[in-house]
């Protein structure tokens, strides 16, 4: 899919002071919400804007990653993880685990930037469903939780979390429903 | 997937992948205490009863305005238990206040080394008036039961070293994990107890206070 070069530019524009700037930063992390759901994609979507402004490598990456299974499994793996209570809190109490985040999801963009001609359609399907099953899960948990599951965070922000990654996963679900009843592209 | 001849090996794939796995799987045992507690209070429990979290000597000044360092690891005494407070709480540590008053009248029929200890962890509102006030609202006996406030820079390297976090509860209060923190005469933080457990915790102070050498 071509997208236009100034997009990737406005995204830079954008999300990196919002990244970068301690104060707009810790707006976004006050909020468990915002954090789950806005920075992480933001670093996500700055490390795929950086990615592919950048000169079009030779695609030797491909050697490493045969059918886009390395890059898959980085996205579900970064997202997993990062969905664990104990980790949202270290980002915010630990400087090396923030630091750790800022690079675990800038690199899944920047990957994935490189990375998602390489996925073919099951693959896609796979990962959608993969994703959304994920967010439905922790969204749930979250929204259940009577106890605070982060230090950083009250129950309410908790179920805001919850709330917002059910959505997320019902959107992504949606997205992979569409997806499976489109025939799919020849070849 | 074999049998049809792919144009590139498929090794290097398998080995991104398993290398990846094996981070990831790494990545989520260290912060988890090998898969079994996901979430920072439990992990700070799990660690205090390891003896993993130290405090330093903390300086402070009183509610009767003398200063003290705490736990500076002198005879007595061995055991402290310690909550963290703000004065213009209006719930938690009100209740907290009232636990710590009992566990006071507990302490007084018992000569175990234990002192209570109430921190304030808000140095700009909490002065030495507001300390005194909330040891007069709470009968605080001032050799049993310290009300103190830290300066600003050594509150928040206390709650750092402990792993504590105050966050804001959106009503111009704060919200904390933990209630009743176990120090030995070290500063060394032996256990968490909830607000609930303060019979549990005062009995474990007084085992800790007895049994030190």
């Amino acid at each position: 899919m071509h997208r236009p070069s100034h997009l990737r530019i406005a995204v830079l524009a954008v999300a990196a002071p919002l990244l970068l700037a301690p104060p707009l930063r810790h707006l976004l992390e006050a909020s468990m919400a915002l954090h789950m759901l806005l920075e992480l994609p933001l670093l996500l979507a700055v490390g795929w804007a950086a990615a592919s402004l950048g000169p079009r490598a030779v695609d030797g990456a491909s050697r490493w990653d045969a059918e886009g299974l390395s890059s898959a499994l980085l996205v579900l793996v970064t997202s997993a993880f990062w969905m664990l209570p104990v980790a949202l809190d270290l980002a915010l109490l630990s400087p090396w685990i923030a630091l750790a985040k800022a690079l675990n999801w800038l690199a899944a963009g920047a990957v994935l930037a490189r990375a998602l001609q390489r996925w073919r359609r099951e693959l896609r399907l796979f990962v959608l469903f993969n994703l959304a099953w994920m967010m439905a899960t922790a969204g749930l948990l979250y929204r259940e939780s009577d106890s605070r599951l982060c230090v950083n965070y009250l129950v309410d922000q908790q179920w805001w979390a919850g709330t917002g990654l059910l959505g997320g996963a019902v959107l992504l679900g949606a997205l992979a429903i569409r997806m499976a009843m489109d025939e799919p592209m020849a070849a | 997937m074999n049998d049809r001849p792919a144009p590139r090996p498929l090794w290097p794939t398998l080995l991104c992948c398993g290398v990846l796995l094996a981070v990831f799987a790494a990545a989520v045992a260290r912060i988890s205490n090998g898969f079994e507690l996901w979430t920072f209070e439990s992990l700070r429990r799990a660690q205090a009863q390891q003896g993993l979290l130290q405090a330093s000597p903390l300086a402070a000044t009183l509610s009767d305005g003398s200063q003290r360092v705490l736990w500076a690891g002198g005879a007595a005494p061995r055991a402290f238990l310690v909550d963290f407070i703000y004065t213009r709480c209006p719930t938690v540590c009100q209740s907290l206040g009232s636990e710590y008053q009992r566990m006071q009248a507990e302490l007084a029929r018992q000569a175990a080394p234990v002192q209570l200890v109430s921190l304030s962890f808000d140095p700009a509102h909490d002065d030495v008036a507001a300390l005194a006030a909330y040891a007069s609202l709470h009968h605080a006996e001032p050799a049993r039961w310290w009300i103190a406030v830290p300066a600003a820079a050594d509150s928040q390297r206390l709650l750092g070293e402990l792993g504590v976090v105050a966050v804001p509860d959106g009503l111009g209060g704060y919200l904390h994990n933990g209630a009743i923190h176990l120090l030995d005469g070290e500063g060394r933080l032996r256990e968490v107890f909830d607000d609930d457990d303060w019979p549990q915790a005062l009995v474990a102070a007084q085992r800790l206070a007895g049994a030190a050498p």
